[in-house]
């Protein structure tokens, strides 16, 4: 019988972490996003210094937690995060609203991908 | 994770499927499952080492996923014949009574020459002489003879043969002492130190190979530099 319970055992294993980590993933990226489009808002009123110390607060917070995010997605999509909070820490510098906004959207569409990318989905897995 | 694994769940069957569906002709010397496992494991484990950007996850949840499907399939093939021959197929007859089975042949997609090819490897010419020649699920071809064409037995002789055929154990390979070998055949040092005094030898570490059988018959190859 064990022949049949140790693979079965490691499969649900791993389809149960697979899916836990799914929703590890979203759970972290949803409030950046939320933090995000708050700093998009307070940019579009002007106030530059709560704009810029949210996305640094926020890019502190992606930042602790880049070795599980390296373990579990392709490296490509984090560096193309990292990118964009440099440039939206220095669009916030300048004060330059529509490209700092801009820039802040993508961001949180470029997170929101690498939350996709590990939720199972007919749409990732065909 | 969940899509890596899901992924290589679906190819596992895909690529099944599709094995089982080429024929046995294709397959070589594995069974459909070890031959899928083989094809995608290899792959598998070069992506992740090659390419730093992808995580080693990436790589390690569908080897591991593979092994454990692979081994769900072992145990339900040893569970039931249907399941068995639903992945791996039948044995299929290609010649039966010295007489080719075109539609047999067809089936497998086995050509003439292949099958001829294949009766000269196991040295027949003569397609008459062929009792029956079955194309086993893992490709191979076993060939039976008709009896009057096969080698003679001494059973068919009608003589009386003594079993002298003992699996010799290794005891001494290349200088080091299998210890467990010799507790296995119940010998110990003490009985060992005599056969190689016998022989000339001082210690096992002059010794290549010493081996021993069920009857006591005991083989000794020295090192050529230790004497």
């Amino acid at each position: 019988m064990k022949y049949f319970v140790v693979p079965a055992a490691v499969l649900a294993l791993l389809l149960g972490v697979s899916l836990w980590n799914a929703a590890a993933v979203g759970a972290a990226v949803e409030p950046w996003c939320e933090a995000l489009s708050e700093a998009s808002d307070r940019a579009a009123r002007e106030d530059w210094d709560e704009a810029a110390r949210t996305v640094r607060e926020t890019q502190r917070s992606w930042e602790e937690r880049q070795v599980y995010f390296h373990i579990v997605t392709a490296h490509d999509e984090l560096e193309a995060a990292d990118a964009l909070f440099e440039a939206a820490e220095s669009f916030a510098a300048e004060r330059d609203a529509a490209e700092f906004r801009a820039c802040v959207a993508q961001l949180a569409a470029q997170l929101r991908v690498v939350a996709e990318m590990q939720r199972l989905s007919a749409k990732n897995v065909l | 994770m969940a899509t890596a694994f899901m992924r290589t769940v679906l190819l596992y069957v895909i690529l099944i499927v599709g094995i089982r569906a080429m024929g046995k002709r294709q397959i070589g010397e594995l069974e459909p499952v070890e031959l899928v496992l083989m094809l995608l494991i290899s792959d598998l484990a070069a992506v992740p080492m090659q390419d730093f950007g992808i995580p080693l996850l990436n790589g390690a949840v569908p080897i591991v996923t593979l092994l454990a499907l692979s081994m769900l399939l072992s145990f339900f093939s040893m569970r039931s014949v249907r399941f068995h021959r639903l992945v791996c197929g039948n044995p299929t007859t290609l010649i039966r009574d010295g007489v080719i089975r075109q539609d047999a042949l067809r089936r497998n997609r086995f050509t003439l020459d292949e099958l001829l090819d294949e009766l000269r490897a196991q040295g027949v010419t003569d397609l008459t002489t062929v009792k029956y020649a079955v194309l086993e699920t893992n490709g191979q071809l076993s060939v039976l003879l008709y009896p009057d064409e096969a080698p003679l037995t001494a059973k068919q002789l009608g003589r009386a043969v003594e079993d002298d055929v003992f699996l010799p154990v290794v005891l001494i390979n290349d200088g080091r002492v299998l210890r467990r070998a010799l507790r296995d055949v119940q010998r110990d040092e003490a009985w060992l130190d005599g056969v190689l005094r016998a022989r000339g030898f001082s210690s096992a570490r002059e010794v290549l190979l010493l081996t021993v059988d069920d009857a006591g018959t005991v083989l000794c190859v020295g090192k050529e530099d230790a004497r």
